[in-house]
């Protein structure tokens, strides 16, 4: 990899420090300075930043282009700025670069900080804004949201769910990567019930009971808001005993409960069970995590299979979402209507 | 009904635990294709977590020996240098049965190694029966799995049992009915996979995404905007060790059947219902199939051109005719160059020529398809610059290079109003910053999915052999249309570009 080191210079100097490291290069080296995509990441301070490397990396080398690194100073009008780049050989004639500026500021040099976005940022491409940390000031959020096409974050973390809701809603487009992490419950869902066997079943589900290690986390709710509106029963809840009783538009019942263990910290999703009545008793389709995800059917018929995990650190999440894509589609709607699951469970 | 679970999400990654039973272990497509597209699938982690793969051959091998010769293989044909730590975990994953094809008894134990498999391993797999043998072997194949219980029912099973069958499907319409309906007799449609690898070039899916996902060109992709379109397959190689099987093909037969009529199917479908349903792309691309005109067998010889190529030179080096080939018969008249205009007659390309050409010993490998807009409607540009307009194409590379370009006319610098033309540029490697995986990959890993988008289907192979059989007719008849000869190392016969100047067209010259 050819590169510049992260070097100093006055906002005025950005342009011209990056042309001239790309003047300097052979013509026959091939320098393409990628023009795919204008990115922010945005931290809560420059030591918050520092311990970013990796994320910072994985954005710009699977979507190379031009990366603003934002961070806040305490206090104060001064901005600091420097610039870098990274060329990452394509093959032996042609390095692809992406180019970097790490502008830092006071929340009330932000207009400052985001006219530098705009006089460099890439024309005719779309901008995309990477929430680096939850602990931000929405008006300082919402500030930077103002100047990208798409949000991406990672809402796995979050302790407020109410807060994320509410983020998303003020949202032009979001990519959660909480989302993507729930893929591997999502697929297998929908894997099983590929078969035509157990589709036919559906419309005698009785129950659905994800387990939580913990306190459940949004993923759990998550979930189960997609659950549910997948077979059609998103709109009425009533609380009954542990589990909340969900009705249908045709009057049809499903039981929902989410348990927990008595840990106070938040945890983490472990099973999910579907119970279909199988003769005089209750048969399921169970996922369960363990060191893999193990799925198993008793529905008179056995049959199981295991799958194993994804990465589910953040890092791991962002890699396959840029280099494979996830569909957002039914976010929002789980996302919501989980929030009101858990509400009706409190 | 349908899977509520699959509206709005994306398509499934990692295949549901699967066995993919390759038949014709030993032979050139499982060793330069199917092992190391299936080896690049383990190093980009998309292969299932309850995977293995079964070589099955009539040759006696035990698993070692199957896998030494394939890491030979992976090592000498994958687009990746091999990975030691990522070999060994895949190659424990390859296991090899001698099966006579031809022997019912044989498969029962294939069914016992199966099943032992599946408990050793503690999967329950899916079975990807892949049928890389001679065209011979695929109904009995399928008879016999289904002897020894070996194929599920669609609605009656939790496991899946597909079957991948490589081209060539049939010789002709009358042997691709004959083998559908064979093939049927054991397996549901739903579970035959019919591949055609050039369906799973990045490039070719591309057309799908470049004609429906920007506004600017489907307007355009008519017969108000387009002139012609034509579609080159060229090769700078010869028959090679394929001389015995080609010499009773041909190429028409060969390529233009199957991989330029499914990418000639892609570029004037109408938009179909759904990209996410496989069956709507599929229908739309029958349609196109059905409306192309059939000639008349007098049109045959002003619609076709068939040729053979003689001695030649490839990049400098001397090359033999077809005729002194190995393996080819001395009086040969297999062509080993083709040339068709094509018309579709529907509402959106009536008018519009298809120009198909596909050919061995030309000058380069290149697979392009190029179309040619119509030109503006009045010169604003006075005098002789009038002559120096070119009208607008749009070339879509499928290899060496996968790309698409544009070339439009622009000013040059300069105190004069001139015209020149320039080529507005995207190829796959400085765009996306990666190198796109292999078809074999893509189709593999879309077979263990169950996703039937990428294969084609009973009523398209038929309707490409029902298209064509005018031309074999004619060729096989006692007056047949002349076999033209050229150059190896030329760019076809001159009855080739008259093809097109008759209609004031010319190739475009790669």
């Amino acid at each position: 990899m050819v590169q510049l080191a992260y070097t100093p210079c006055a906002p005025k100097d950005i342009g011209r420090t990056l042309n001239t490291f790309f003047a300097e290069r052979t013509p026959e080296g091939g320098f393409n300075r990628a023009t795919s995509m204008s990115q922010i990441l945005l931290a809560r301070d420059k030591q918050s930043l520092s311990a970013k490397g990796d994320l910072v990396q994985t954005l710009s080398e699977v979507r190379p282009g031009k990366f603003f690194e934002l961070y806040f100073l305490p206090e104060g009008t001064a901005l600091e700025t420097s610039v870098a780049a990274h060329c990452v050989a394509l093959d032996k004639k042609l390095h692809m670069c992406t180019e970097f500026i790490r502008i830092g500021g006071s929340p009330a040099m932000l207009p400052a900080m985001l006219s530098i976005v705009r006089a460099h940022g890439l024309t005719g491409v779309r901008s995309e804004l990477f929430l680096g940390d939850w602990d931000l000031d929405r008006r300082m959020v919402l500030g930077v949201v103002g100047a990208v096409d798409q949000v991406m974050f990672d809402s796995t973390e979050a302790k407020d769910f109410g807060e994320v809701v509410g983020l998303v809603r003020e949202l032009p487009s979001a990519i959660d990567l909480l989302w993507a992490g729930l893929a591997i419950w999502r697929e297998q869902v929908r894997s099983i019930f590929e078969r035509e066997i157990l589709r036919a079943m559906l419309p005698n589900l009785s129950g659905i009971t994800i387990d939580c290690q913990g306190r459940a986390p949004i993923g759990a709710w998550c979930l189960a808001g997609w659950l549910l509106t997948k077979l059609g029963f998103a709109g009425r809840f009533v609380k009954s005993g542990d589990e909340l009783v969900c009705e249908n538009i045709k009057g049809q019942k499903l039981r929902l409960a989410v348990r927990e263990t008595k840990e106070k910290d938040t945890g983490s999703l472990t099973a999910l069970s579907m119970e279909f009545p199988a003769g005089k008793r209750l048969g399921h389709v169970r996922f369960e995590k363990r060191e893999e995800l193990w799925v198993s059917v008793d529905v008179g018929t056995g049959y199981s299979y295991r799958r194993r995990l994804e990465d589910e650190t953040t890092i791991g999440k962002l890699k396959k979402y840029l280099l494979i894509g996830e569909s957002m589609t039914n976010y929002v709607r789980s996302l919501t209507l989980g929030h009101e699951l858990k509400r009706a469970f409190a | 009904m349908e899977n509520s679970f699959a509206e709005g999400e994306s398509r499934i990654l990692r295949p549901p635990s699967t066995a993919v039973v390759i038949f014709g272990a030993t032979g050139d497509l499982t060793h330069r294709k199917l092992i190391p597209a299936l080896y690049n699938l383990a190093c980009d982690d998309y292969l299932p977590t309850g995977f293995c793969v079964i070589g099955v051959a009539r040759s006696p091998f035990t698993d070692n020996d199957f896998r030494q010769k394939l890491y030979t293989s992976v090592s000498q044909f994958s687009r990746r240098s091999i990975d030691k730590e990522i070999w060994e975990k895949f190659s424990q994953s390859i296991y090899y049965q001698s099966v006579d094809a031809t022997k019912p008894e044989s498969f029962k134990a294939l069914r016992d190694r199966l099943e032992s498999l599946g408990k050793e391993r503690g999967h329950n797999f899916n079975y990807l029966y892949y049928l890389a043998t001679s065209p011979d072997f695929f109904a009995p194949i399928a008879k016999n799995l289904r002897s020894a219980g070996l194929v599920e029912e669609p609605k009656e099973s939790l496991r899946t049992t597909n079957l991948v069958v490589e081209k060539p499907f049939g010789h002709d319409l009358a042997s691709a009915r004959e083998l559908n309906k064979e093939l049927r007799e054991s397996f549901a449609e739903s579970q035959i996979y019919r591949i055609d690898h050039y369906l799973g070039k990045e490039t070719v899916q591309n057309i799908l995404v470049f004609r429906f996902a920007n506004g600017i060109f489907e307007p355009l992709w008519n017969r108000h905007y387009i002139d012609n379109i034509q579609i080159s397959v060229c090769e700078n190689i010869g028959v090679g060790s394929r001389a015995g099987y080609f010499d009773h093909t041909g190429i028409l037969r060969d390529i233009v059947q199957n991989h330029v009529l499914q990418v000639l199917s892609l570029l004037c479908i109408e938009p179909p219902q759904s990209l996410a349903d496989a069956n709507s792309i599929r229908d739309e691309k029958v349609k196109v199939l059905r409306a192309i005109r059939r000639m008349e067998p007098g049109e045959i010889a002003q619609h076709s051109i068939r040729a053979q190529y003689t001695q030649g030179f490839i990049e400098g080096e001397s090359v033999s005719g077809y005729l002194e080939e190995k393996d080819v018969a001395p009086k040969s008249s297999t062509e080993t160059f083709v040339a068709l205009m094509l018309e579709i007659d529907n509402w959106r390309w009536a008018g519009v020529p298809i120009y198909l050409r596909a050919g061995k010993r030309l000058p380069r490998r290149i697979s392009e398809i190029t179309v040619n807009f119509k030109g503006p409607p009045a010169a604003l540009f006075a005098g002789r610059l009038i002559n120096e307009l070119e009208d607008n194409v749009l070339s879509i590379q499928i290899q060496p290079n996968e790309g698409i370009s544009l070339k439009i006319s622009s000013k040059p610098p300069g105190p004069r109003m001139r015209v020149r033309p320039v080529v507005m540029d995207f190829n796959y490697g400085s765009s996306f910053g990666m190198v796109s995986s292999d078809a074999y990959e893509r189709l593999l890993l879309d077979a263990m999915r169950g996703d039937p988008t990428l294969f084609t289907r009973d009523d398209e192979i038929e309707q490409a052999w029902d298209l064509l059989a005018p031309v074999f007719a004619s060729w096989t008849s006692p007056n047949p249309p002349p076999l033209h000869t050229y150059e190896a190392g030329t760019w076809g016969p001159s009855a080739a570009a008259d093809l097109l100047s008759s209609h004031r067209h010319r190739w475009t010259r790669f």
